[in-house]
C-alpha cells in the first residue's frame, strides 16, 4: 500500500459515506489513477507525434509542421474564460493579449514549431466521418482500437513513477506488464480481420506473427533481470538498483554486467518490434500494404490506433528505464530526493523517469527515420536466431556470474540492496563480471571479422574508401 | 530465394497492387496471386498512363515532336530529347543534300546535360527503391540533390522537368555564363553527399539483406528477356551503348561500364536486386567523371549565350523542312537503358511512323518471371530495383 | 557458423550505427542551418518562388503591338494553343485583332518563342497562376459551359478593378457585369487565356530587354556581315562547305545553303520589315 492507495480508499469511503462498495471504488480508482494517467500520457503521446514529425523533418531536410501555433487554443481559452463578455470585446482583449511582446514572440515560436498541430489534428480526427466498410465485421472492427489502447495503457499501472506513485503494487508486476500488453496482438488481429480488406488481413497476420515471436525475447530479457534481482516486482527491481552516494548511476542494472547490457539492447529491439515501429513496422508497411491493419480506419478510430502506438512507445521506454536504467532514480545521487517531502519528491522522480522515457522515445524516432524495413522472414529470423540465442547466452552468463559471486540473486551476491552490508570484493567482482565476458566477446568478434569481414571494393569506393 | 506457393487446398488470394498503390511508381497495376505472403503469380497490367505519344508523333510536324519526347520519360527528359534528335538528324543526313553537322560545342553540351540528367534520374531510382524498402530519408535526400541538377537545367533552359533543350541539330541555348563553375561546384558537393547517402542506405545490412538474392536474373535470362541498361549490366552483362556503339562524343571519353558482381557478398548472387541497385550508384560515379571530362573537352563558346547552338529551331515554324523519305533507327543509352527511336518518313511534314523503344517496357516484361515465389514485401523492392517509370512503359 | 553469426550481428550493428550517425549529422546540420543538409523546403505561398536564371519559361505572353499575325507560333505549336485573327491597319501592316493563348493547353515548351520572327511572343520570368496573387487577378477564364470567354484590354482592366473591391461596394451595373463573368461555382477567374502583359512594369521591362537584345543582335549581325565580307574578300570565292561556324554568329538554319548569310539580318532587322509571314498557313 502506498500513499495514493490511501487516497483511493479515502475517496471511495467519502463517496459511499461508509464502507465503500465496488461502484464507489471504481469511481475512486478512475478519479485518482486513470484520469490523471490519461491526462498525462495522452498529451505526451500527442506531443510525441509533433516531435516525431519535427525530427523527421530535420533529418530529411524539411521544415515539418510550421503553421499551426497555439493561437487557436489560446483564443478558445479566452472565449471560455470571458464567456460573459460580448464576442467583439473578447476578441479585443485577446488581440491586446497577443500583442504583448513576450506573448507575441512565444506565439511565433509555437507556430514555427507547429505546437498547435496536435490540437488541429485532434479536431480533424474527431470531425471525420467514422467509416465502417461494407465488408467489415462491424463489432470486431469497432472494438479493435479500444482494445489496442487498453493493451497499451494497462501495463502502466504497474510501472513505478516514484517512491509513492505506483498504481498497482504486485509481486508479479513484470509478468503482468508483459501479459497485459499481449492484448494488443488480439486488437491488431481483430482490426486486420474485421476490416474485410486483404491489405488489413495481411497486416493483421504479420502483426500477430511478429508480436507473438517477440514476446519470447522480451520475456527472456525480463527473465534475465528477474534472475538478477530475484524479484518480479518492478518497484522492488527499482529499489535493487539503488546505490548510495553521488555515483548512483553505478547501481543501474545496465552497468552491472555485460549480459544485462545485452539484455537491455535485446529488450529495446524487441520493444521496437512490439510497438510496430520501424524497422519492424511490417504490419503497417505503407509502401507494401498501403497501411496494413489500419488501412480501412478513419477518424477517431484511426487516431486511437496512432495513440496506442505512441503510448506503447512510452511504455517500452518506461519499462526499459525501470528494468535496466534505474527507473525513477536520478543518475547523480538519490539521497537528496528521497529526503524531500512527498509533494516535491513525486514530481521530481516522475520527471526523471520522464526524461529517460523521452530519451528512448527519441532514439526510437531516430531509428525510424534511418533504417529500412525488415522483411517478414527476416523479422522472424532476427527474433528466433539472433535475439533468443542472445537472451539465452546472457541468462546463462548472468547465472554463472551470480554463482561465481556466491549468491542466488544480485542482492545476495553483490549487496545491491542498500540496507545490506557490502562484501569487500565487491568492486573486483564487478570488474571481473565485465572483463571476462567482454574479453571473450572481443576475441570472437575479431575472429569473425578476420574470417568474414571482406567488403566488395566497389562498395568501399561508394562509401568513400572506407566501409 | 524462391519458395513454392501452394497450400494443400491450392487456395490463393488475388491482390490488386495498384494502380493507386503507394509503391507502384505512378499508375502501374500489378495483379498478384499470393498464398499469404508468398507470391505465386504476378501480372503487370499496363496502359493506365497511355497518352498515344507515338500516334501524336505521326500527327505533328516532326520537329514539334521534341517536347513530346520530354513526356515519354520525364525523369530523364534530356536523354529522351537526345535520342529523338539523334534519330531525326540521322534521318536528315540520309539525304545527301543535307550536309550539316552538329557543332562540337553542341555535342559536348549534349553529353554534359545527358550525364547530369542520368545522375538525377538514378538519384530518383535509388531513392525510390530505398523508400520502397522502407527507408524514407534517403529518398528525400536524393530528391534534394536532384534539385541541384534541376537548378542548373532551369538556368540552362528555363524548365525543371520537361526541358525541350536538345534540338535537332544542336541545343537550344549555349551554356550560361556561370554554368561551368556551377556544374563543377555541384559535382564536388554531390560527390561528398553521395558518400553519406551510401553510408546511410547502401551499406546498411537490413537494406542489403532485403535486396540480396531477390529476383535474381542471370545473364542469359537478362539477354533473353531483352533487359537493357543498368538492369542488363546488373546481371553481369558488360554492354553499354555509350561505349560499344558510341554516339556524340562518347567515343572520346572512354566510358567505364560497371557490371553486377554479387555486391552483397556471400548472401547475394549476380543479378539480384542489390546488384542492379549498386550498378546504378556506380553509374552515378561514372557520370560524375564523364561530366568533368566533358567540361575539360568543351570548346570555347562561339555563340552568344542566349543563342542556340547549331539548332534547327531558328527557322522551324516558318518553313518546316520536309524530312527525306526513308526510315532510320537509332538507339541511345538512357538511364533506364536503351532508348531507341524508329522513324519512318514518307516525305511529308509529319513522320509516317514514330516508334519509341524504352527500357522500362522490357523491364516490366520480366516481372511475372522473376516475381514468382518471392515475398509480397519483395514485390515493391523488385519494382524499385528495375527502376521503371510508368509513362515510359505506356507512352 | 558461429563466427558467421557473430559477424552478421556485428556488421548489422555497425552499419545501423553508421546510418544513425549519418542521420544524426543531418539532424544537427539542419537544426543549425548549415552544411549540405540545410532545409530544402521553400514555404511557397509565404516565401515567393525564386526565379532561377533569365531563361525561365513562366507564362506565355504576347505583346500585341509587335505581333504581325504571321502564324509562325501557330504552326510550330505542338498543342495548338493559339487562336488569332489579324487585320490590316492604316499602314497596311498586319495587327492582331485577337490573339488568344489557351494556357490550359500550353505546355510551356517555348518553341513558339523561338519561332517568333518579331519577338512579340515571350515567356515571363514568373509563373504565378494564382488569381489571388498580387497583380495577377486578370487572368482569364473559361466558363463552365466551355465557351471561350475573351476579354480585351479595357475589359481586363475593369475586371481587375472590380474583383479587387468588395462586392457590396459595387454598383448594380458593375455587379451585373461581373456576374455575367462568374461561372457556376462563383469563381471569377480561372486563368485560361492570356493576352498581353500582366502589368505595365512587366511590359516596360520586357520592352527594354527586347530592345537590348535586338540591338545586340543587330550589332552581331553587322559584325558577322563585315567579317564575312572581309573573309570573302580575303579568301577565294569558295563556298563554305560546313555552315556550322556561321550558325555560331547568327542563328541560321544549319541546312540552309551557304548563300544564306545575307538573309538572316533581313528577317531579323525589325518587326516591320518581316511581314513575309503569311497570315494563314
Amino acid at each position: 500500500m502506498n500513499g495514493f492507495g490511501y487516497a483511493v480508499d479515502a475517496l471511495a469511503a467519502w463517496l459511499a459515506g461508509g464502507e465503500p462498495g465496488w461502484i464507489a471504488l471504481t469511481i475512486a480508482v478512475l478519479a485518482v489513477w486513470v484520469v490523471p494517467i490519461l491526462l498525462l500520457v495522452f498529451p505526451i503521446a500527442a506531443l510525441g507525434q509533433i516531435l516525431e514529425r519535427k525530427i523527421a523533418a530535420a533529418i530529411q531536410r524539411r521544415v515539418g509542421p510550421s503553421s499551426a501555433g497555439l493561437d487557436g487554443p489560446l483564443r478558445f481559452g479566452f472565449r471560455v474564460l470571458l464567456f460573459f463578455l460580448p464576442r467583439a470585446r473578447q476578441d479585443r482583449i485577446f488581440a491586446a493579449f497577443c500583442n504583448l511582446r513576450p506573448v507575441r514572440s512565444l506565439l511565433l515560436v509555437s507556430r514555427r514549431l507547429g505546437l498547435g498541430q496536435f490540437v488541429a489534428d485532434g479536431i480533424k480526427m474527431l470531425g471525420k466521418e467514422d467509416i465502417v466498410p461494407t465488408g467489415a465485421d462491424g463489432i470486431v472492427f469497432r472494438l479493435a482500437p479500444y482494445l489496442a489502447l487498453a493493451g497499451a495503457f494497462l501495463p502502466f499501472c504497474v510501472v513505478p513513477f516514484g517512491q509513492h506513485l505506483v498504481m498497482l503494487e504486485t509481486e508479479v508486476a513484470a509478468l503482468f506488464a508483459i501479459a497485459v500488453s499481449g492484448i494488443v496482438v488480439v486488437a491488431l488481429k481483430m482490426a486486420g480481420w474485421g476490416s474485410g480488406s486483404k491489405w488489413s488481413l495481411l497486416g493483421g497476420m504479420r502483426a500477430v506473427a511478429q508480436l507473438v515471436s517477440y514476446e519470447v525475447p522480451i520475456g527472456l530479457a525480463v527473465g534475465g533481470v528477474v534472475l538478477w534481482c530475484g524479484t518480479m516486482d518492478l518497484h522492488a527491481i527499482v529499489g535493487q538498483q539503488y546505490e548510495p552516494g553521488v555515483f548512483s548511476l553505478l547501481g543501474w542494472n545496465v552497468v552491472q554486467s555485460p549480459f544485462l547490457a545485452t539484455l537491455a539492447a535485446v529488450f529495446f529491439i524487441a520493444g521496437l518490434a512490439e510497438c510496430q515501429r520501424s524497422p519492424f513496422d511490417m504490419a503497417e508497411a505503407e509502401s507494401e500494404l498501403v497501411s496494413g491493419f489500419n488501412t480501412e480506419y478513419s477518424g477517431l478510430r484511426w487516431g486511437l490506433f496512432a495513440m496506442a502506438e505512441y503510448t506503447e512507445m512510452l511504455l517500452i521506454g518506461a519499462l526499459l528505464a525501470t528494468l535496466f536504467f534505474g527507473g525513477y532514480q536520478s543518475p547523480i545521487g538519490e539521497e537528496w530526493i528521497v529526503g524531500l517531502p512527498v509533494w516535491l519528491e513525486v514530481p521530481i522522480h516522475g520527471a526523471i523517469l520522464g526524461v529517460k522515457v523521452v530519451t528512448v522515445f527519441l532514439v526510437m524516432m531516430w531509428i525510424r527515420w534511418t533504417l529500412p524495413r525488415f522483411r517478414v522472414d527476416q523479422v522472424m529470423r532476427l527474433s528466433w536466431l539472433v535475439l533468443v540465442p542472445m537472451c539465452l547466452v546472457s541468462m546463462f552468463g548472468l547465472a554463472v556470474t551470480l554463482l561465481a559471486a556466491g549468491g542466488t540473486h544480485a542482492g545476495e551476491a553483490f549487496g545491491r540492496v542498500a540496507s545490506r552490508p557490502r562484501p569487500d570484493l565487491h568492486w573486483l567482482g564487478h570488474l571481473a563480471a565485465w572483463a571476462v565476458p567482454v574479453a571473450i566477446g572481443a576475441c570472437l568478434v575479431v575472429m569473425a571479422k578476420k574470417k568474414h569481414g571482406q567488403v566488395h571494393p566497389a562498395l568501399q569506393r561508394l562509401t568513400g574508401g572506407r566501409s | 530465394m524462391t519458395i513454392e506457393a501452394s497450400t494443400p487446398s491450392g487456395e490463393r488470394m488475388t491482390l490488386n497492387m495498384g494502380p493507386h498503390h503507394p509503391a507502384t511508381h505512378g499508375v502501374l497495376r500489378i495483379v498478384v496471386e499470393s498464398d499469404g505472403e508468398v507470391v505465386a503469380t504476378c501480372t503487370p497490367d499496363h496502359g493506365y498512363l497511355h497518352r498515344s505519344i507515338e500516334k501524336i508523333g505521326e500527327c505533328v510536324e516532326w520537329p514539334m515532336f521534341v517536347p513530346y519526347t520530354d513526356r515519354v520519360d520525364y525523369v530523364c527528359a534530356m536523354n529522351a530529347n537526345l535520342a529523338y534528335c539523334i534519330a531525326a538528324e540521322k534521318l536528315l543526313q540520309s539525304d545527301p543534300a543535307n550536309t550539316f553537322v552538329v557543332p562540337r560545342r553542341g555535342e559536348c553540351i549534349r553529353v554534359l546535360v545527358a550525364e547530369l540528367n542520368r545522375i538525377s534520374s538514378h538519384l530518383v531510382a535509388v531513392g525510390a527503391m530505398a523508400m520502397d524498402v522502407g527507408a524514407y530519408t534517403p529518398f528525400l535526400h536524393g530528391i534534394a540533390q536532384r534539385e541541384g541538377v534541376n537548378d542548373i537545367f532551369e538556368k540552362l533552359c528555363g524548365q525543371r522537368l520537361t526541358y525541350n533543350y536538345v534540338t535537332i541539330g544542336g541545343v537550344a541555348y549555349d551554356l550560361y555564363d556561370t554554368a561551368i563553375d556551377e556544374i563543377r561546384r555541384f559535382l564536388d558537393q554531390f560527390e561528398r553527399e553521395m558518400v553519406r547517402f551510401n553510408k546511410l542506405v547502401t551499406t546498411n545490412t537490413i537494406f542489403r539483406d532485403r535486396c540480396a538474392s531477390v529476383a535474381t536474373v542471370s545473364a542469359a535470362e537478362a539477354i533473353a528477356w531483352g533487359l537493357v541498361g543498368p538492369n542488363l549490366r546488373g546481371s553481369g552483362v558488360d554492354f553499354d551503348l555509350r561505349r560499344d556503339e558510341p554516339y556524340g562524343i562518347y567515343g572520346e571519353l572512354g566510358v567505364q561500364v560497371p557490371v553486377g558482381q554479387a555486391f552483397a557478398g556471400r548472401k547475394g548472387s549476380v543479378g539480384d536486386a542489390y546488384d542492379r541497385y549498386v550498378v546504378r550508384l556506380l553509374e552515378i560515379l561514372e557520370s560524375i567523371r564523364l561530366c568533368r571530362a566533358v567540361l575539360e573537352l568543351l570548346p570555347p563558346a562561339a555563340a552568344k549565350a542566349n543563342d542556340p547552338i547549331g539548332g534547327w529551331q531558328a527557322d522551324v515554324g516558318k518553313q518546316v523542312k520536309r524530312p527525306p523519305k526513308g526510315e532510320v533507327h537509332v538507339r541511345t543509352e538512357a538511364p533506364r537503358g536503351e532508348m531507341g527511336y524508329f522513324l519512318v518518313s514518307d516525305g511529308t511534314k509529319a513522320l509516317f511512323r514514330v516508334r519509341c523503344r524504352t527500357g522500362s517496357f522490357t523491364a516490366a516484361g520480366i516481372f511475372h518471371h522473376v516475381m514468382r515465389g518471392i515475398f509480397l514485401a519483395d514485390v515493391v523492392a523488385v519494382i524499385g530495383s528495375f527502376d521503371i517509370v510508368v509513362p515510359e512503359i505506356d507512352r | 557458423m558461429i563466427l558467421a553469426w557473430i559477424h552478421d550481428v556485428v556488421e548489422a550493428v555497425q552499419s545501423c550505427v553508421s546510418g544513425m550517425r549519418t542521420t544524426g549529422r543531418f539532424l544537427v546540420e539542419n537544426l543549425r542551418g548549415e552544411g549540405g543538409a540545410m532545409s530544402a523546403t521553400r514555404e511557397y505561398p509565404e516565401q515567393p518562388a525564386e526565379v532561377v536564371g533569365d531563361r525561365q519559361r513562366g507564362h506565355l505572353v504576347n505583346d500585341a503591338d509587335r505581333c504581325i499575325v504571321c502564324h509562325a507560333c501557330d504552326t510550330v505549336c505542338p498543342v495548338d494553343c493559339f487562336k488569332m485573327d489579324g487585320e490590316r491597319d492604316g499602314d497596311n501592316k498586319m495587327r492582331a485583332s485577337r490573339f488568344d493563348i489557351d494556357l490550359s493547353k500550353c505546355i510551356y515548351c517555348g518553341l513558339c518563342v523561338r519561332a517568333c520572327p518579331t519577338d512579340s511572343l515571350s515567356m515571363t520570368r514568373t509563373f504565378e497562376m494564382d488569381p489571388q496573387h498580387e497583380g495577377k487577378r486578370f487572368l482569364f477564364r473559361r466558363n463552365s459551359k466551355q465557351v471561350d470567354v475573351r476579354f480585351d484590354a479595357p475589359e481586363m482592366e475593369r475586371l481587375h478593378a472590380l474583383a479587387a473591391q468588395p462586392r457590396e461596394a459595387l454598383s448594380a451595373e458593375d455587379r451585373a457585369w461581373l456576374d455575367a463573368r462568374i461561372d457556376d461555382r462563383g469563381q471569377h477567374l480561372i486563368g485560361i487565356y492570356g493576352l498581353g502583359f500582366f502589368t505595365p512594369e512587366q511590359k516596360a521591362e520586357a520592352d527594354a530587354a527586347r530592345e537590348a537584345k535586338k540591338k545586340a543582335k543587330d550589332a552581331a549581325a553587322a559584325a558577322a556581315k563585315a567579317k564575312a565580307a572581309a573573309a570573302a574578300a580575303a579568301a577565294a570565292p569558295k563556298p563554305a562547305s560546313v555552315p556550322a561556324p556561321a550558325a555560331g554568329a547568327t542563328p541560321a538554319a544549319p541546312a540552309a545553303p551557304p548563300a544564306a548569310p545575307g538573309a538572316p539580318p533581313a528577317t531579323k532587322s525589325g518587326p516591320d520589315a518581316a511581314s513575309g509571314g503569311s497570315p494563314t498557313p
